[in-house]
């Protein structure tokens, strides 16, 4: 089949960059979904169903993946082919992984105590943590086109993320 | 909006003929269904004039079916063929069924789903809810003169793929064509918020008779986007009327109760429960089999104080939906009440005290559901004008696959929009393995027994490779009814090896024909003319469809090769139709497909051209008359 596109940010109409306009994206995510969406399509022949079908599957998965930060740097990566910046990326700064300790040690001793409140203390401080990295990718993605730094600041984020999935399973596990 | 309507040029000829179709609410304990008429939509009643109707089905020993309200009322007389709430047995195992042994009926354990005996034999729930669906049916068409050709469905966000499946299975042995199913909070919040002209973030607290439903939805000029649902499927008014049941029966120190006097007891205090919500204080009062007077006095504060617990059971989930979105409290701006349960006076301040704000009741919370499901179905049909309703509906479970040591790992994570694809790459790990087997799992546990099993499958035929150098991918497909399909292909050696699963719980298309046949008997249907029929109709569809897709975008998008190719599938097509015989299903299927085919890239390149415009923010005939 002829594709619509060849990457993300071109089916979006947005710029490869790492900084986004959120409101812009998702306004385009509407119109698209306007179009394509199976709901626009009942009447018509079963092959343009199943096209729409996959579009709208296509622009969804977009979206999810330029919406959240984590993605949205590893897409722009990928795209640079530079495959040292992609297996290379893993070394994450020492520093940087003792502080991922102590986050963790955190954690469970907040869960072990049923410590409702302390848990989202800590979430809120991992949502400040994670902005701030965020600005750091934007700066090398956007302003340096340091890949190799992104990387590393992909994976960090990804730790960020699995520490803010572990607060959300703990807070559910309390039934809260 | 009253415009004049105007045939667009080169667009078919056929007018455009009204759809007859439906929005249905197949609720626990009422069901309803609706129309639009005249733009305004709104829920058919009986020839009583009553718009619910219970969901209870009497059987008899004469082969009678009764639903309704004199089922309802007789059903502490013949409890064991008096099916109440049987939304909560669709798609559940015996297992899942929480107090059974409290309830009157007769379970036998079957593959899948559990089934109910009683005089009119061994039923599976979809049978049971089939019956109240068939009534509805049977009102709509009388009210609206005419057949359905299609109708909306709605189920509980929270619901999984196998109750899904279980409703959709439902529907058609009731003869109805489903449109979409479409889940309940997502409804009610179509027909509040085009209501109310309303923009921003909304949550729905939708708690019905069995089942509790939170949403998050953003509303944006007629897109109802959902962000987040969250629920509990066995939760539910039902469960406030069983609380009093068990403070009467300890209370009065009643021994343990037949049938009878159990349904009796249970209706008693669903009662009383409903007066509570205009008193503070009632009586409730019966008299047993055996002839004992059963009476208790209940203050409104006896009830809240038993009911506490389950009205804080219904604030995990709404915390949980708000963790996924990333929201704080204080960026919603409206909760919409909907479900009968919500009239209780202690759930909307407790509600209110969550939320900081005084939730909207402004709907009537038993139709809000059955009325936005009917806006929907009349959009699908293509019924409504230039008003541009768009539903943007999530998966409320993730889905998964088992691995190695009983663990899930997911590949649909919750809350992701439909229609959701996701591939995951799997190997061999034994040289020279030539099968593989699959366990597709619904939820969010990590260990493969807290989830719930939708289906196994194999995939045979691998080459004998080293142990790592198959490559098998495994692809999950949810589409816009959220429903999952599955699918396993080879693809290190090319060699394409695919499959394809139904959950385990759904009804094979077999043995939906076999219940139809035993339902109309052999003589009122033949299955052959139907499918006859159906596929005739279908193909006339597909040719209006490619007709007026040619007139509109052909002369701009295709080559003249093109358009000829297309034309003669179109007459291929077109010449099957009009010498249509007895034996034209197998032709009629194969010209339909060659057509589809033919098309392919004209549709890639229609929906191409639709993605620019998107983009351009303009729409297609504007465009036309700019160049």
């Amino acid at each position: 089949m002829e594709t619509a596109t060849s990457n993300y940010f071109e089916l979006f109409g947005l710029p490869p960059r790492f900084s986004i306009d959120l409101a812009t994206l998702e306004s385009t995510f509407r119109r698209l979904q306007g179009e394509l969406h199976p709901d626009r399509h009942v009447s018509n022949s079963e092959m343009q169903r199943r096209v729409a079908l996959q579009l709208s599957t296509t622009v969804n998965d977009a979206y999810r993946t330029l919406r959240h930060p984590t993605s949205r740097a590893q897409c722009l990566i990928d795209m640079a082919e530079q495959p040292e910046a992609k297996k290379s990326g893993a070394t994450v700064p020492a520093a940087f992984l003792l502080a991922q300790m102590e986050w963790r040690e955190a954690i469970e001793s907040a869960c072990a105590a049923q410590d409702v409140l302390e848990l989202e203390a800590l979430a809120h401080r991992l949502r400040n943590e994670m902005s701030t990295q965020e600005k750091n990718l934007a700066d090398a993605l956007d302003t340096r086109n340091d890949f190799q730094s992104a990387a590393v600041r992909v994976n960090e984020l990804r730790f960020y993320e699995r520490l803010r999935a572990d607060i959300d399973d703990a807070l559910d596990h309390l039934d809260y | 909006m009253a415009l004049l309507q105007i045939a667009e040029p080169g667009q078919s000829a056929v007018p455009h003929q009204h759809r007859l179709v439906v929005g249905i609410d197949l609720g626990t304990t009422h069901s309803l269904v609706a129309t639009v008429r005249s733009g305004i939509s709104e829920v058919l009643p009986d020839t009583s004039g009553r718009a619910l109707l219970p969901s209870v089905v009497h059987y008899s020993a004469d082969g009678s079916v009764d639903v309704g309200w004199t089922a309802r009322d007789g059903a502490s007389k013949d409890p064991r063929n008096t099916i109440v709430s049987v939304k909560r047995f669709m798609g559940r195992g015996i297992a899942d069924i929480a107090s059974i042994a409290a309830l009157p009926y007769n379970f036998i354990e079957a593959p899948g789903m559990v089934k109910l005996g009683t005089v009119a034999g061994e039923l599976s729930p979809v049978e049971v809810s089939a019956e109240i669906l068939k009534v509805l049916r049977q009102r709509a068409e009388e009210s609206m003169g005419g057949e359905l050709t299609g109708a909306v469905i709605t189920v509980p966000a929270y619901f999984d793929d196998a109750q899904r499946q279980a409703t959709k299975d439902a529907a058609r042995l009731a003869g109805l064509t489903v449109m979409r199913l479409i889940n309940e909070p997502t409804a009610a919040a179509i027909a509040y918020g085009l209501d109310n002209a309303s923009e921003g973030i909304y949550c729905v607290y939708d708690l019905g008779g069995g089942t509790f439903d939170f949403s998050i939805l953003r509303l944006t000029r007629g897109v109802f986007e959902v962000l987040a649902t969250n629920g509990d499927s066995a939760l539910g008014g039902d469960d406030f009327d069983r609380r009093i049941n068990d403070w009467l029966v300890a209370s009065l120190k009643l021994p343990p109760l037949g049938p009878e006097d159990a349904r009796l007891l249970l209706t008693e205090s669903r009662l009383a429960k409903e007066r509570l919500t205009d008193v503070s204080v009632t009586e409730i009062s019966c008299t047993l089999s055996d002839g004992t007077a059963a009476s208790a006095i209940l203050s409104r504060e006896t009830f809240n104080n038993l009911t506490r617990p389950l009205l804080d059971k219904t604030f995990t989930p709404v915390r949980r939906a708000l963790r996924d979105t990333g929201l704080q409290m204080s960026e919603v701006q409206g909760v919409v009440l909907v479900g009968g349960s919500t009239r209780m006076p202690q759930l909307r301040a407790a509600v209110a005290e969550l939320f900081k704000q005084s939730p909207l009741t402004n709907v009537d919370p038993d139709q809000v559901v059955a009325l936005g499901a009917a806006i929907q179905a009349n959009a699908l049909a293509g019924n409504q004008g230039g008003d541009e309703l768009l539903l943007l509906d999530v998966i409320p479970l993730s889905l998964g696959i088992e691995t190695m040591g009983g663990l899930t790992e997911k590949i649909i994570p919750r809350n992701s929009t439909i229609p959701s694809a996701r591939a995951q790459d799997f190997t061999t790990f034994k040289d020279g393995q030539t099968a593989m087997s699959f366990h597709v799992l619904q939820g969010e546990r990590e260990l493969v027994t807290e989830c719930r099993s939708l289906a196994r499958f194999e995939l045979r035929g691998i080459p004998p490779m080293a142990a790592g150098a198959a490559r098998i991918r495994v692809t999950f497909q949810v589409d816009a009814d959220g429903l999952l399909s599955v699918s396993a292909r080879e693809q290190s050696t090319g060699l394409e090896a695919s499959v394809s699963v139904k959950p385990s719980y759904g009804l094979s298309d077999t043995q939906v024909a076999q219940m139809l046949e035993d339902a109309y008997g052999k003589a009122d249907i033949d299955m052959r003319e139907r499918m006859l029929r159906e596929a005739q109709v279908d193909a006339r569809r597909l040719l209006d469809a490619t007709q007026s897709a040619l007139a509109q975008d052909g002369e701009t998008l295709l080559s003249p090769v093109e358009r000829a190719a297309i034309s003669q599938a179109i007459y291929a097509l077109a010449d099957v139709i009009e010498t249509c015989g007895p034996d034209s299903l197998k032709p009629l299927k194969q010209a339909s497909e060659v057509l589809n085919r033919t098309t392919q890239n004209f549709a890639a390149r229609r929906m191409n051209a639709s993605i620019q415009l998107a983009l351009t923010g303009r729409k297609l005939n504007e465009l036309e008359t700019l160049i």
